[in-house]
């Protein structure tokens, strides 16, 4: 091995705990980018004056290339999330969605409403497709 | 896996390790949940003044000028012994204010520096006008068989755009019946005389602060008209016609200059002051004096409060020369009459001229109910700014 540090972090004790904790970090730091973002299409600038939204996601999706390449290289298992909560996780981001997508929509004429749905809808289709061919 | 075990296999020796890491984590992240809510909730305001970037809209310092002569400084340029004076306006409480600003080269030996704070209404931080407004002076004014109502202006006949217009102006009692000799003889102006600078006129869902002749500017929001001073028990709905002669400029925002005609009463010697000129001037006139109270409600403020000054002396921070910084740490200026804040900077160093980068004073909230539920009722206020009647 050319880098013998990074084989003894590899095997070391704390590595699979630091690894945790980060995944840990990046998955509250996710939740909290989807807080700012609810509030702030609720209260447009109202986050954005205070916050760069951009520069915030533009860390988190560093952070997950990170994450990603740190899993290749130190392969672990994943415990799989229990049934309840994974129940409790897609009722509670699929009723955030539909919240957001109804407060987004108050303003606009029904046929631009139903416009903006059959393309949003024709996204998820596309992305499912691409998806599954993955 | 549930939020009670790990997402990786942690092995038993290291799970000691691993719950102090997330209690850390969680810690963590409360902590900043928490400072940055307080920090929204009970902001530092930050108004500053890019003297590099005079134009720019990011500059909420308002009009840094001279103070002798009122002159806009907009190069940062302070000669020795004089002193800039700038505006801004929240309508927040505050406990402490911080004064910082950078020069953009050093000052040779020790440069001195003298920064003070005032509170009142911007104008009412003019300074007195040594001729008192003794006499109700007006033009001849006459009143048409129609109702119309005129003043003879330069050798014309001028309208007035409505009765209710003139009514701002004058008293029923001043017009007389135009003379058949008079319209005959004098040329009828093609302007229009509108209400009397300082009134507070609405048209659809606008109100509007008369500035001039010829100029009215909306109130950005309704809490900046109550923030200035003006009440709404004032405003007078007038018809597209009567606004319709009017240019209107921008939107008026925190921190803006009451117009003139503007009625100020000193609340410690009970004096009658109108914003004329850049100047207050006093009413001695008993019969303007009334004819204005009929007319409006005079703004509540103070000589003596907009007098009290809170001062520091700024020292250069230790780790860059340019930079000075001092804290007046109790804010001791009274809240009741006004919202503006009023800075002043004295560069002491008779013979070393000063050159301003950017100067920032800041207002560090107190953690307060007052400015709790102030905070409530502007997100109220928003929400229903952007959701109508939706909710």
């Amino acid at each position: 091995m050319r880098y013998p540090i990074l084989l003894l972090l590899k095997h070391h004790k704390m590595t699979p705990v630091a690894f945790a904790i980060f995944t840990e970090f990046l998955i509250l730091a996710t939740l909290g980018f989807l807080l700012l973002w609810s509030l702030e299409i609720l209260l447009p600038t109202f986050v954005s004056a205070r916050i760069n939204l951009p520069l915030y996601l533009g860390g988190i999706l560093s952070l997950f290339i990170l994450h990603h390449a740190i899993s290749v290289w130190l392969p672990q298992k994943i415990n799989p999330l229990n049934r309840p909560l994974r129940w409790f996780l897609i009722i509670f981001l699929g009723f955030l969605s539909i919240i957001l997508l109804i407060l987004s929509l108050l303003k606009f004429p029904s046929p631009a409403i139903v416009i903006i749905l059959l393309f949003c809808g024709f996204l998820g289709y596309l992305f499912r497709r691409i998806y599954s061919a993955v | 896996m549930s939020f009670l075990e790990p997402f990786f296999p942690i092995a038993k020796t290291e799970r000691r390790n691993y719950l102090l890491g997330r209690a850390l984590l969680y810690s963590l992240c409360l902590f900043v949940v928490l400072s940055f809510v307080s920090r929204i909730i009970f902001p530092t305001i930050p108004f500053s003044f890019n003297f590099n970037a005079p134009q720019s809209a990011k500059n909420t310092f308002l009009d840094p000028r001279n103070a002798g002569n009122q002159a806009p400084i907009t190069n940062g340029h302070i000669l020795g012994g004089q002193t800039i004076v700038g505006n801004f306006e929240s309508p927040l409480t505050f406990s402490a204010t911080r004064i910082s600003f950078t020069l953009s080269k050093n000052l040779p030996g020790d440069a001195q520096f003298k920064a003070s704070l005032s509170r009142s209404y911007r104008s009412f931080f003019f300074p007195i006008d040594e001729i008192p407004l003794a006499s109700f002076e007006h033009p001849p004014l006459y009143r048409d068989t129609e109702g119309i109502y005129y003043a003879e202006i330069d050798g014309t006949l001028k309208r007035f755009v409505s009765g209710a217009a003139y009514l701002s102006h004058y008293p029923e009692s001043f017009a007389i019946l135009l003379p058949p000799s008079i319209e005959q003889s004098l040329p009828i102006s093609s302007d229009w005389i509108g209400f009397r600078s300082g009134s507070l006129i609405s048209f659809a869902d606008s109100v509007f602060l008369v500035m001039s002749e010829d100029e009215i500017r909306p109130f950005g929001n309704p809490d900046i008209l109550l923030s200035m001073g003006y009440r709404f028990d004032d405003v007078l709905p007038v018809h597209e016609e009567e606004i319709g002669i009017y240019e209107r400029g921008r939107a008026l925002r925190y921190g803006a200059p009451q117009s003139d005609g503007t009625l100020f009463q000193d609340q410690d010697s009970g004096v009658y002051l109108l914003v004329h000129n850049q100047k207050l001037r006093p009413i001695t006139s008993p019969e303007y004096r009334k004819f204005i109270l009929e007319q409006t409600t005079p703004i509540i403020a103070s000589l003596s409060s907009r007098n009290t000054l809170l001062s520091c002396i700024p020292v250069s921070v230790w780790y860059r020369q340019k930079t000075f910084t001092c804290d007046i740490p109790k804010n001791a200026l009274s809240e009741e009459f006004g919202n503006t804040f009023q800075f002043s900077l004295k560069n002491n160093s008779l013979d070393a001229p000063a050159d301003l980068d950017i100067i920032t004073v800041s207002l560090i909230s107190d953690q307060t109910k007052d400015n709790f539920i102030l905070f409530a009722n502007q997100m109220y206020s928003r929400l229903l700014i952007r959701f109508g009647q939706d909710i």
